[in-house]
């Protein structure tokens, strides 16, 4: 007795899924290959029900003379049935150095006011103005609620905080996940809003107001002439508020498609809404002599209250034959302040066993908003807007790397990665007299490194 | 209950096996780890789960399931989400085989015994049990089942590969290290081996207790059915032991051994079942499916 010739593979297929519980969809094989590439760089085998994920780092980051910043993160996921999720995260960074004020270098020895107008701070000749008060730490607090809302519909909703000396965010979000076309494409909807509020240490400055300030020929005279004059902003230190705020939203469109079982490609746009105050109460632009360049004060900045910013980022991921994994993506920025800027990054995943290494190379080109300017001409009526925060300005930056993990064991999988940083802001090119001689946005060096640590309970 | 030996682990090459008995097979547990606690539990949590299943679904314990079903025949009887499972399985393996495949047919044992003798049961005896044999005969809608008086549920074609791949489900949520279970002769793993290498798995494909063939396997699992050893043997004619259920008689001119890779244990076994069952067409239904497979004859 002969049986019929026909296929039957695929109903056997499903058979023993449903036998195994296993989800149906298209090829598991092929979905799975997949979801690895897709998720961190060791993905572990996902956590079962009644399984807590945690996911730990620390993060190292060092610029050669200005900011260091330490940052711990902690992250605990409990997986329920039904592909529920509840996941919380502690974000710790603590900064300590110099930023750039703003102010241009000169000649001479300069004191300038703090912010705070709590005691002065002096540059020698040549040297890009540092305020060296920088120091704070930053505590942010966040959970996701993550689960299915139907078939193909998945939902997270997270809360979080982030609190430093001087800031505080509120803020929520939500993200939709819509699978269709046999869960070969994703739709993402992403939506999210915030509400912040500073208060610096001797309350907002007024926004092109003159701050104290003197030069000299030495340290010590530059500090006695600037002793003469000190609490000549007192009348504007009067009018202060205490206080300031802003709020955020955002909005994020995405589309994730299977191309194969080991490509994939991604396309997002992003849509970001601030309003309210979006001035950096500790910058400030040095007001400089048209003829020879000497600066003759600094007022603090002043930006625009609303700001637009639209993004757009498509991504590009592939597991080679030999399970390496190249990732290539693309952003292009552009906000109504007129900055715009390109983003490069390539990664390379290569596989030796149950290790990896992975080197990172990004490139950033960024145009400067409009009312970007280095310097201010003595003299001349002053603009509505002005920032010499050289992260507006025009600029390059390159990033070069590599992390190195093990992606399997059991003791849970570690990475560990190294990353240089070189951000090249452009030089203004209308630098009058002695100011000509001297680097006004001089390249800042970074070394990053970066260890985490993913285990499951 | 047949007395087992004590599982114990061991090394084999830089592979840590832990070997324990279970469905009257000798089983392991290859975990490609270091690690000898986690090898320790990784192969406890596989055992203690091929022998649940064991438990559950023997037809020889008189606590099984099965044994309690077969107490309730002629009465409905309601089963657990996993049995219900399985007994769709077996329904559809059934469509699948146009009734060639049978989970009632475990009663056909009673008048074949594939002992290499040449003990051809009488005509008569066979058809007397077939009687008793047929999955149309059985009401089932997919929780309550009732089973016409006399006749059994068996899961012998089935269990074991089942088995391995629950139990290698298992194995995942105590390690990530590479894992192979072998449940005398089907396997199944969790992936390649560490540093990408291929498990290398010799299968006996003529039941002499040695490896004739050496498959590399880098995922899903390997299922092999038939044995060149169980066999009847009368007027030079070969009686295989894979009975058609429909006529309760061995498919004619089928081949010893059938070994199939596929992405799990039980859908290698069933396409090894199910090219047995094709007797002398064993070889295109294999090539048509298109799954790497080995066939003895």
């Amino acid at each position: 007795m002969q049986l019929k010739q026909r296929r039957i593979g695929k109903r056997l297929r499903k058979a023993s899924q449903r036998l195994l519980e296993q989800k149906r969809g298209p090829a598991p094989t092929g979905t799975l290959a997949i979801a690895g590439v897709m998720a961190a760089p060791a993905a572990m085998a996902a956590a079962q029900p009644g399984e807590w994920e945690l996911n730990s780092a620390i993060l190292i980051y060092s610029e050669t003379d200005r900011v260091t910043a330490i940052e711990p993160v902690f992250q605990a996921s409990r997986y329920f049935d039904n592909d529920r999720i509840f996941s919380a995260k502690l974000v710790v960074d603590a900064l300590t150095g110099a930023s750039a004020s703003g102010a241009v270098p000169a000649q001479t020895f300069q004191t300038f006011s703090r912010p705070s107008g709590r005691g002065a701070y002096t540059v020698g000749p040549g040297d890009v103005p540092l305020d060296d008060t920088f120091h704070d730490t930053r505590v942010a607090l966040s959970s996701t609620w993550s689960q299915p809302l139907g078939t193909n519909l998945s939902g997270s909703f997270g809360l979080n905080v982030s609190k430093e000396y001087d800031y505080l965010s509120i803020g929520g979000s939500s993200v939709l996940n819509w699978d269709f076309n046999k869960k070969n494409t994703t739709l993402t909807l992403g939506l999210g809003y915030a509400q912040d509020q500073i208060s610096p240490e001797g309350d907002i400055p007024t926004a092109l107001a003159y701050q104290s300030y003197a030069s000299g020929s030495d340290a010590e005279q530059s500090q006695s002439n600037y002793a003469a004059q000190e609490g000549s902003d007192n009348a504007e230190r009067a009018l202060r508020d205490g206080s300031d705020s802003k709020a955020v939203a955002d909005v994020l469109v995405g589309l994730t498609q299977v191309i194969d079982r080991r490509s994939l490609v991604q396309l997002n746009y992003s849509l970001s809404l601030s309003d309210g105050y979006l001035t950096d109460p500790f910058k400030v632009v040095s007001v400089v002599d048209a003829s020879d360049g000497t600066p003759q004060g600094q007022i603090y900045e002043h930006r625009p209250d609303s700001r637009l910013k639209q993004s757009l980022f498509v991504r590009g991921k592939r597991a080679l034959e030999n399970d390496d994994v190249v990732d290539l993506s693309y952003r292009y920025l552009f906000d109504d302040w007129g900055l715009r800027s390109h983003t490069v990054d390539v990664r390379y995943r290569w596989g030796l066993g149950e290790w990896f290494v992975q080197p990172h190379v990004r490139y950033y080109q960024q145009s400067a908003t409009d009312f970007y300017q280095a310097f201010l001409i003595d003299g001349q009526p002053l603009p509505e807007d002005v920032s010499a925060d050289y992260r507006l300005g025009d600029m390059q930056a390159f990033t070069a790397g590599v992390e190195v993990g093990r992606s399997a064991g059991a003791w849970g999988q570690w990475r560990v990665a190294l990353e240089y940083y070189r951000q090249t802001p452009d030089e203004p090119s209308d630098k009058p007299g002695a100011l000509a001689a001297l680097e006004v946005a001089p390249a800042v060096e970074a070394v990053m490194v970066r260890f985490n640590y993913d285990f499951k309970l | 209950m047949p007395v087992r030996a004590k599982p114990e682990l061991a090394r084999a090459g830089d592979l840590l096996v832990w070997r324990f008995e279970a469905m009257a097979s000798p089983c392991e547990v290859l975990i490609d780890s270091a690690d000898v606690n986690e090898a320790r539990a990784v192969g406890r949590s596989v055992a203690e789960e091929v022998w649940r299943i064991e438990r559950k679904f023997s037809r020889y314990r008189d606590d099984s399931l099965l044994a309690e079903l077969h107490g309730c025949a002629g009465r409905p009887f309601e089963v657990d989400a996993e049995t219900a499972r399985l007994f769709d399985y077996g329904q559809e393996l059934h469509a699948l085989s146009d009734g060639a495949f049978d989970l009632t047919s475990g009663v056909l044992r009673r008048a074949w015994t594939f002992d290499g003798s040449e003990r051809i049961p009488e005509r008569e005896a066979v058809s007397a049990l077939q009687a008793l044999i047929g999955w149309s005969k059985v009401s089932w809608n997919g929780r309550v089942i009732e089973l016409p008086i006399g006749m059994q549920i068996d899961l012998g074609g089935i269990g074991k590969e089942y088995a391995a791949d629950r139990a290698l489900l298992r194995a995942r949520r105590r390690s990530n290290s590479p894992v192979l279970i072998n449940l005398g002769g089907d396997l199944c793993c969790s992936g390649p081996r560490r540093g990408r290498r291929p498990w290398q798995i010799g299968v006996d494909t003529e039941g002499h207790g040695q490896a004739c063939r050496m498959v590399l396997l880098n995922s899903g699992a390997l299922a092999t059915s038939g044995d060149a050893n169980r066999y009847l043997m009368r007027d030079g004619v070969r009686y295989s032991h894979v009975l058609d259920a429909r006529t309760g008689w061995p498919v004619s001119a089928s081949a010893h051994a059938v070994t199939v890779a596929a992405p799990s244990c039980i859908e290698a076994g069933s396409l090894a079942t199910l090219a047995l069952l094709n007797g002398a067409a064993a070889e295109r239904f294999l090539a048509h499916e298109r799954v790497p497979h080995w066939i003895t004859r």
